[in-house]
């Protein structure tokens, strides 16, 4: 059985237990100095570990929510950079919130060392699904259509982790010389995305099951594409920027069309999700709005077609939001990106304001989701 | 931290937050949810956590409480012998209302009922909820269903002094003399104690697990009525639209419908070409007839075209069992209405032996006059 979580501690590590001393200084009250930069520099190398274990080291801060800053790797004169941002909140998500949890491991737990860098990928993990949305359900989809097709043995897994990350090595006959080679799939995912979005990004939960499915059943065409034998890395990263690139040019393109409250006047409302990195009261009462929506879609009284415009719209608002996009887009546009009617856009959004409005009252508290009057460009 | 507020000499009780030995190495704690009524001695204790994703057996603790933030795993909970909780080592306390909301999916899961919110099973179905779940939740279960209990105690440091250690040796096997036949009496009857509660557990699992098949069986019921009645609907659906189609087929077979078919013929793609080919289909065709000439001479038994908005990138039309005539082209004839205004990249594709190869690339442009 795999632990990859069990805590241990060998005596060559007590040394460098920095997370564990720096919760029993805060026991003693305020750290010291050298405490306090001793986790500052430790927070740092392992985020950077984790951010270069999920292959995000050379992707965009953005994708994380750190916004300003081209790459990881730029250091200003100021001495501040992205990865020094990243920790301030990754500070507070350990130490502030979570807290009291390691207090109450450390008294039955020669260290928590592991239990700090669990919530720092777990940190890591919810920026990544808040901010990086597409890029984050195109890998679910993925994974787990290859984690089907290795179970069929429709594909044989011949080197890396069987949680399949990005350094797996995939490939159709089992005992292949795990040596992938450089195959452009470009052409081919551009394809594969052609037949499965917008449900590719769209369908979530039961619904995801059949798109999963769908891809399952394209793998084998990376045969006819030279990649008997493929790095999962090699697959995932042109899937996401297909899908990142489909989703771009929906928002580019945009341009001399009126939005959605085309002829509507004033009358026409728009409901905006607002998800800053949020705590953990707003997170749990903006997840309750969220699902009740989904709930409230899933029973309206319509037919199927309609309802699957609705979820289609409804998730659309969803990615839009952690994507921090908030321009609005015409109603052709979202048709074409979303398989929706274009002449049924407003009208449906229409009917998702009501609910999300009926659902932020069922839900009272802390504000986290507002609606506006006519904002559409 | 509230726990501190009880006297931890007491024992742990429904409500509290513990640690069990068995798990101490795994990054959960447990909480004990209630006794059992009618089952005197059995008390019922689930995971919890504070990873943030929450599936559709999971409660999560109410914001501001003083245990949050954390996640109840009712899932995997499971009843053990309350003379258990004198082994753990109680940490919190939650507030009542996390208990019972606990209590109530937990309760719901037993008699077979649907809990948690679409939102929730989103996550049941995100594979780092789900590697989360193999990782530790399943053997947190595992390892405090089989292993017996042993007190949680701080590391103690051994061997650090050897006069010490000499000492404890000496009192030791002076007090293992004196005490050695009482405590032989004890330990039998502590384990006979152990056994009977262990044989109870057994057969409380036996009953849980006979309990979930027959639930499982019931699901399974419900889905092949439910996959039944699915069936038929798709095959009235497919009846009446076998009818329609039929009922269209009788209105195009009238002569003056193929009178002045536009036709489209079009050459393999040409990346160094300029504008594309334009082509007008009037409102008055409803078919348009489709040649396509192929540059690539190799025999294919049978091919398949995709036709796919240029803009987009969506495949609006697809079809197989096209055959190459003597002069290297193939010929169908396609709806007018399947292809609005636009620009479309046409892919035909040559199949052999299972295998798919590309024959041939065209481009057009749709226009309605």
């Amino acid at each position: 059985m795999k632990r990859f979580f069990r805590l241990r501690r060998t005596d060559e590590r007590a040394s460098q237990e920095v997370f564990t001393e720096y919760v029993r200084s805060l026991e003693k009250g305020e750290p010291d100095a050298g405490a306090v930069e001793g986790l500052r520099q430790a927070l740092r190398q392992a985020l950077r570990v984790e951010l270069h274990r999920r292959g995000l080291w050379t992707s965009p801060p953005s994708y994380l929510g750190v916004v300003g800053w081209p790459s990881w790797n730029e250091r200003p004169a100021s001495g501040e950079d992205a990865l020094d941002e990243l920790r301030t909140d990754a500070y507070s998500f350990v130490f502030v919130d979570r807290l009291q949890h390691l207090r109450r491991h450390l008294e039955v737990k020669p260290n928590i060392e592991g239990l700090v860098v669990l919530a720092l990928r777990q940190f890591v993990q919810e920026r990544q699904e808040k901010h990086d949305p597409l890029g984050t359900q195109v890998y679910a989809v993925l994974r787990s259509a290859v984690r089907d097709a290795l179970e069929a043995k429709e594909l044989y897994l011949l080197q890396g982790s069987e949680r399949i990350g990005n350094d797996t090595v995939l490939g159709f006959a089992a005992g292949s010389k795990a040596e992938p080679p450089a195959v452009d799939l470009r052409s081919l995912v551009a394809r594969w995305n052609g037949l499965l979005m917008p449900g590719l990004v769209t369908n979530r939960g039961r619904h995801q099951e059949e798109v999963v499915r769908r891809l399952r059943g394209l793998l084998p065409e990376l045969r006819s594409e030279g990649a008997e034998v493929f790095l999962f890395k090699a697959l995932i990263d042109p899937l996401k920027a297909d899908v990142r690139a489909r989703w771009a040019t929906a928002f580019e393109q945009e341009g001399g069309e009126s939005g959605l409250e085309e002829g509507d006047g004033d009358e026409a409302r728009r409901v905006h999700l607002v998800q800053p990195d949020l705590g953990v009261e707003e997170r749990q009462f903006l997840q309750k709005v969220i699902a009740c929506v989904l709930e409230s879609v899933a029973r309206l009284e319509v037919n199927e077609t309609m309802r699957g415009y609705l979820y289609r719209l409804w998730q659309f608002r969803r990615l839009q939001a952690g994507s921090g996009d908030d321009r609005a887009l015409s109603a052709r546009k979202l048709g074409d990106l979303l398989d929706v009617p274009r002449e049924r856009v407003t009208e449906l959004f229409r009917k998702l304001d009501g609910l999300v409005d009926q659902c932020r009252a069922a839900n009272s508290g802390k504000l986290a989701v507002s609606s506006f009057q006519g904002a559409s460009s | 931290m509230k726990g501190s507020a009880r006297s931890r000499d007491r024992p742990p009780e429904p409500g509290d937050l513990v640690f069990f030995p068995e798990t101490a190495d795994l990054p959960i704690e447990w909480a004990v949810l209630e006794r059992d009524p009618g089952r005197p001695g059995l008390v019922l204790v689930v995971p919890a956590d504070t990873n943030p994703k929450a599936g559709t057996a999971d409660v999560e603790v109410t914001a501001g409480s003083a245990a949050a933030p954390l996640t109840l795993r009712c899932g995997f909970g499971i009843w053990i012998g309350e003379a258990r909780l004198s082994a753990a080592r109680r940490n919190d306390i939650l507030d009542p209302q996390d208990v019972s909301a606990a209590r109530r999916v937990w309760k719901a899961r037993e008699r077979g009922e649907p809990v948690g919110s679409l939102l929730a099973e989103e996550v049941d179905a995100d594979p780092e909820y789900q590697d989360w779940v193999e990782d530790v939740l399943v053997p947190a279960r595992a390892a405090l269903m089989v292993a017996p209990a042993v007190p949680i105690r701080r590391g103690p440091v051994f061997f650090g002094n050897p006069l010490a250690l000499a000492a404890s040796v000496l009192l030791m096997v002076s007090l293992g003399l004196t005490g050695g036949l009482f405590w032989q009496g004890q330990k039998l009857e502590d384990f006979a104690s152990e056994r009977t509660r262990t044989q109870e557990e057994l057969r409380l699992e036996r009953e849980k697990l006979a309990g979930e098949l027959r639930q499982a069986e019931e699901v399974h019921r419900r889905e092949l009525t439910a996959t039944e009645q699915r069936a038929e609907e798709a095959r009235q659906q497919d009846r009446e639209r076998i009818a329609a189609l039929e009922r269209r087929l009788a209105e195009s077979s009238r002569l003056e419908t193929f009178l002045n078919i536009p036709f489209v013929g079009l050459a393999q793609r040409d990346p160094t070409r300029g504008e594309l080919e334009e082509v007008k289909l009037p409102a008055e065709a409803h078919l348009f007839f489709l040649l396509l000439s192929m540059t690539d001479t190799r025999p294919f038994p049978s091919y398949r075209l995709e036709v796919a908005s240029k803009e987009t990138g969506r495949v609006v039309w697809t079809g197989g069992g096209l055959k190459a005539s003597p002069f290297n082209e193939v010929s169908l004839v396609l709806p007018r209405d399947a292809f609005s205004p636009g620009d479309y990249l046409l892919h035909l594709y040559g199949l052999k032996n299972g295998k798919e190869e590309l024959a041939g690339e065209y481009e057009v442009r749709i226009a309605h006059p």
